[in-house]
Parts: structure tokens; sequence; C-alpha cells
């Protein structure tokens, strides 16, 4: 049976870093939940959100549509939200859909940090 | 839940000339004859059956079976990761579309002859050819998407070739992925 998502965050001066503990990401439940988490960082009033996925090895189709979900409530809120150390098999993933361009990938966290 | 729960076939053989020859050939002949006879003269032939009945939250366990046979195949780690982006999309398609998300039969072939993988996905969920489906159109700004698509692109971009057929009331959609000369 699936665990739940495993999600660490963190408010660094202002910018929250969500760090996710699981290493795959396939259970429709789980993604139900992280489009939950996000979009609710959002209505909160987050401004800067990474999300740092250097666990996650295997990540299927419903968690990208959980990051548009989530894509599209930021840019609602004008905020803003990106990602940091992605797999280049998912990295590929994201390019594929078009989401390469449409999401800020930073190679590492300090990177996103600064630059977010 | 054990892995004795699942209806595993595991068997690796190496056959001197064609798969045709080794398939009718037992477990352990194949082990222990072929393989010791054979061995450095011969084409590579592993193949792995996983099948079970699924529910959603049995997609990730279906998932974690292929990628250890695809490792035990010694399938090379780029390759590997891209077959298992493939296939996970397809397993969600079967789960939660085929079957509604309701408990269905999975059967999964994965069949390695030298570089290349194939992995047949077979079930008796609703009939769909995902090689008809239309192709995602990634110039389209991501406000204006329909939901759903995603996944059967995905499997195509990240496999060399797909193939479906339909027969006796059951889906046959096979991957297939070079594997190139890239060491495990």
């Amino acid at each position: 049976m699936p665990e739940r998502i495993q999600i660490i965050e963190e408010n660094r001066n202002g910018i929250y870093i969500m760090r996710i503990g699981n290493a795959v990401l396939l259970d429709p439940k789980m993604a139900d939940e992280m489009t939950s988490i996000l979009t609710q960082s959002f209505d909160s009033g987050a401004l800067k959100v990474i999300v740092n996925i250097s666990n996650v090895t295997r990540m299927s189709s419903l968690f990208f549509r959980s990051f548009i979900i989530a894509g599209k409530k930021a840019k609602e809120k004008k905020a803003v939200m990106a990602f940091c150390n992605v797999s280049p098999t998912i990295r590929a993933g994201f390019d594929m859909m078009g989401l390469g361009s449409y999401f800020k990938i930073y190679p590492e966290e300090s990177h996103a940090l600064e630059n977010i | 839940m054990t892995l004795s729960a699942y209806k595993i076939n595991f068997y690796f053989c190496r056959a001197l000339y064609s798969f045709s020859v080794a398939g009718i050939l037992s477990h352990e002949y194949l082990r222990e004859k072929v393989f010791d006879n054979f061995k450095g003269n011969v084409e590579n032939m592993s193949k792995c059956i996983i099948e079970k009945k699924v529910l959603p939250a049995d997609i990730e366990e279906m998932s974690n079976l292929s990628d250890l046979a695809l490792k035990k195949l010694d399938i090379p780690e780029t390759a590997r990761q891209e077959l298992m982006m493939a296939l996970d999309e397809a397993i969600t398609n079967i789960v939660l579309h085929g079957y509604s998300g309701k408990k269905g039969n999975v059967k999964i072939i994965i069949d390695r002859v030298n570089d290349c993988v194939t992995v047949e996905l077979i079930d008796s969920g609703v009939k769909f050819d995902p090689t008809r489906y239309p192709e995602l159109d990634v110039n389209v700004p991501i406000e204006e998407r329909k939901a759903g698509g995603m996944g059967v692109e995905l499997v195509r971009k990240f496999t060399d070739e797909t193939r479906y057929y339909h027969r006796d009331g059951a889906n046959h959609f096979i991957l297939i992925k070079k594997t190139g000369g890239e060491n495990a």
C-alpha cells in the first residue's frame, strides 16, 4: 500500500520550500493530496514556493497535472512556483509536456532560493 | 502482501538460435543446461511475467515489480528510467480508465532480446487503442489545455515504438524501447 505524500515544509524569509520525501509518485490519492497542499499554500498567501523533488525517481502524469493546477493557482494569486533537484528523466517529462518553460526549474535548492 | 502472493514467472535464458527454441524449454533446463553449454556464444534473451488483480492503490506495487524486473534483466539505467516513466503511465491508464478504478487483472510481459526491450500490457478493461489517441499539442498554453492526454504522450515520447491490438476481449499494448549500447 502506498504511503501518504511526505512533504517537509520550511519557510525561509517568505520563501516556502517543500521537500518531497517520496521516491515514487504514482498513487492517484497522493496526487490529489499534492494538488491540495500546493494550492492551499497559495490560498494561504505564499508568494514564492520551491518544490524540491531530489528524492523523487519516478513520477506519473497525475503529478504533472497536479503541478499544472497549482501553477494556475499561483498565477491567479500572482505568486511563483519553481522546482529544483529534478532528475534528468523527470526533467525530460517536464519538457515533453511543454512545462519546462512554464515553470522555473533550478538545478539546486540554493540556486532556486537565490533566483526565484 | 508478499511477493509470493503474485503470479510471477521470472526466468532468464540464453539460447543459441531463436526465441522460439528457448521458449519451449523449461526454466531449469535453460538455466542448468543451455546457459552452461552455450554461454559466451549466444543471443541474450530474458523474460519476466507479472500478473495481478489491481486497484488504484496497487499501481505503485505493480510499478515497483516492473522496475525490479528491468533491473534483474540488466536494462541500462537511462533506458530503464525512461521505460518506467512510460510503463507507469500505461499501468495507471489501465487501472484508472480501463477498469474505472475497480479491481481488474493486469498482466505485464517484459522481454529483452539483445538491445531491445518489449513490454506488453494485457488487460480486459474498456477497449482502448492508445496508438490512435490524438497527439498532445504542447504549444497550446497551459491555461487553455484540456485535462488528460499527457500520459499517452509520455508513453510515446519515452519509447521508440508502441503497438496495440485487441484480441479475445483483451487490450494488448506493447511498448518497445531500444536499450542501445549503454552499460548497466
